[in-house]
């Protein structure tokens, strides 16, 4: 059990030192915009294997949150108000959008909660057409720098990487915490959350904020990086890609969101050169992800590894009388 | 009463005085569209009273176990928990005056540890149960207590593993340690022996015998003898409708109550 933990600091560890020292290796700026690309899109899906994993609430909404946190931004930009503003609007429209969803959402579950959120994200994908005056319609908008250095490509990456970091670790004390057990218990049964005295939409309200507020976040980078947002980043497509991403990273693993924005972002921006059906190898990726490996990649690698070395769950039969202890539970999925 | 646990919710929030009923179950019944599951239901649980409620399969004890639960609303009739009507009450608000309860069919967290299970409920209706920023699997006072109740019920052993590894007998007893252990001032138990071996039943009946005596439960029960040793009066219900209330004895001796359990061969 301890030697699991090191191992696995160990590796989060050398992860940290490859993405600290990318800039380094001499790679092109078109190869760190891609990583930026990637851990903004991992913080995106962050937010949605939070809610996911341990709520147990697949949402597919949280495109829509982001871009409504990078339409305030550029709403804000076009008014010429400073950095400080858009930092400070985008999180003011984030939390209320957010708050809005949670109210919508809160007395749901399941395909029910799936149903609301994406009802709310098509709201504001309508809203971003035609309220023209605020954003841009169909054109969106445009321009929209990042302040001071942050324009160059290798001092955005580390602000970037800097922030994935934090809300990683964020959400990994969340998740760790006695409000992220009453998720996870909301997740298994909410008639017996309810018998303990729980407050169940209360909770869901919680935790949509929390993982609203990691989206708007993410939007915010996304459109300091791109210096653009326009109605097709609210699509249904965006929060859709971001489900994908987190099945296939492992929902409810610590690094499954960067797993998965890594072969979705890959597949779409390198893979799409080569052949125009990117969709469909994505498609065919994900099928097979489902079909061989349910737990997604960050979930399913220790479990062939430990199967392996020939002492997975499975040597200890369930309920074993025999011996005292069985199978260990790991707190989480939370392995690398 | 542990003193170290603030919510532990007093039996008598009202003030109405000593030695009031726990629970008052007044002419109660519950219609699901032609079916009256059931059907004017009157009972008084006294402090520190172990009450059965017995009868064959469809007698409608689950449908009451509910509404005293909260989990459903009566067609007719009131409940009034520690002096309080709280027919219209929800579920979790009653939870936090102090009722513990059971399902019939387990209801646990399947994918988290044992411990973490009985932690959750610990911290059911607190604000404890709202820290984000600290571990919940710290060695505080929520896991000693849950560690306390894991104890009681002969689970400590198992605490690390999940859920979905326990036996059947295992998960009854884990239930019972997650209604103990926010300290409740009732216990209601459905069907807690429900699919347990020989064996597995006696470790149940004894655990629930060595319950403190002041703790008043309401134990609903298809089997006979299991109800009629654990409590101190026991009502019977068939259809619906009341058959009769009294000791123990007085039930087993009833001449109705034979005809339900040994199908009417004495019928004349
Ligand atoms: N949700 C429901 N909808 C319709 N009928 C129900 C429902 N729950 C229970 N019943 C009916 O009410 C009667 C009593 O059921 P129940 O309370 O479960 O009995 P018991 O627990 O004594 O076996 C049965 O006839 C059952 O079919
Ligand atoms: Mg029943």
């Amino acid at each position: 059990m301890n030697r699991r933990m090191l191992v696995n600091i160990g590796l989060l560890g050398l992860l940290l030192v490859v993405l600290l020292a990318l800039p380094y290796f001499g790679v092109s700026n078109f190869v760190l915009g891609l990583a930026s690309t990637i851990l903004i899109a991992a913080v995106l899906a962050s937010s949605v294997n939070f809610l996911g994993g341990d709520g147990g609430m697949v949402s597919l909404g949280h495109g829509a949150i982001a871009a409504a946190s990078a339409y305030a931004v550029g709403w804000a930009s076009r008014q010429g108000l400073d950095s400080t503003t858009q930092v400070l609007l985008a999180l003011g429209v984030t939390l209320v959008v957010s708050f809005i969803y949670g109210l919508l959402s809160m007395r749901t579950s399941g395909i029910y909660f799936l149903m609301v959120t994406l009802a709310v994200g098509m709201l504001i994908y309508g809203l971003a057409f035609r309220l023209s005056s605020v954003t841009g319609g169909e054109n969106g908008i445009s321009g929209i720098a990042a302040p001071g250095d942050l324009h160059e490509e290798w001092i955005y990456y580390y602000f970037v990487l800097g922030i994935f970091v934090l809300t990683t670790a964020a959400l990994w004390v969340v998740s760790n915490s006695p409000f992220g057990a009453s998720l996870r218990g909301l997740r298994d049964s909410e008639s017996r959350m309810r018998s303990l005295g729980y407050n169940v939409a209360q909770y869901k309200l919680g935790a949509f904020m929390i993982s609203g507020t990691v989206a708007g976040i993410a939007g915010l980078l996304a459109v300091w990086h791109i210096n653009f947002v326009s109605p097709s980043s609210a699509g249904v497509e965006r929060s859709v890609l971001l489900v994908v991403m987190v099945i296939l990273g492992g929902i409810g693993t610590l690094l499954g969101p960067l797993i998965g924005a890594s072969i979705v972002v890959l597949v779409e921006n390198v893979l799409s050169s080569y052949v125009d059906r990117w969709p469909t190898a994505l498609g065919l990726i994900f099928i097979l992800v489902i079909l061989f490996a349910r737990a997604g990649v960050a979930g399913s690698v220790p479990k062939v590894l430990a199967k392996l070395r020939g002492r997975g769950p499975s040597a200890a039969p369930p309920g074993d009388r025999s011996s005292s202890k069985g199978a260990p539970a790991p707190e989480r999925n939370h392995t690398p | 009463m542990n003193t170290a646990t603030e919510m532990a919710p007093a039996s008598d929030p009202q003030g109405s005085g000593a030695g009031a009923p726990v629970l008052v179950i007044d002419d109660l019944g519950k219609r699901y569209g032609g079916v009256q599951a059931v059907d004017g239901i009157s009972l008084v649980l006294e402090p520190g009273e172990r009450f059965g409620v017995i009868g064959p399969n469809g007698a409608g004890k689950t449908t009451l176990f509910k509404m005293i639960a909260g989990d459903v609303p009566p067609t007719a009739g009131a409940v009034h928990l520690f002096g309080k009507d709280v027919t219209t009450m929800s579920t979790a608000r009653r939870a936090r005056m102090g009722v513990g309860r059971t399902f019939q069919i387990s209801n646990l967290f399947r994918d988290m540890t044992v411990f973490d299970n009985v932690r959750v409920a610990a911290r059911g209706g607190t604000s404890k149960a709202r820290v984000f920023w600290m571990p919940q699997r710290a060695k505080d006072d929520v896991s000693e207590r849950s560690i306390e109740a894991l104890e009681s019920v002969g689970l400590a052993d198992r605490r690390n593993l999940t859920v979905a590894n326990l036996s059947h007998g295992e998960q009854r007893q884990l239930e019972i340690a997650m209604a103990l252990v926010g300290e409740p001032s009732i216990l209601l138990l459905d069907e807690p022996a429900a699919g347990l071996s020989a064996v597995e039943r006696a470790t149940l009946k004894s655990l629930i015998e060595n319950l403190p005596r002041t703790l008043p439960i309401l134990l609903i029960e298809h089997d006979m003898t299991l109800a009629l040793g654990l409590t101190d009066r026991v009502m019977c219900m068939e259809n619906g409708r009341h058959v009769v209330t009294g000791t123990p004895a007085e039930v087993r001796d009833n001449e109705t109550v034979r005809e339900i359990y040994l199908g009417r061969r004495d019928k004349k």
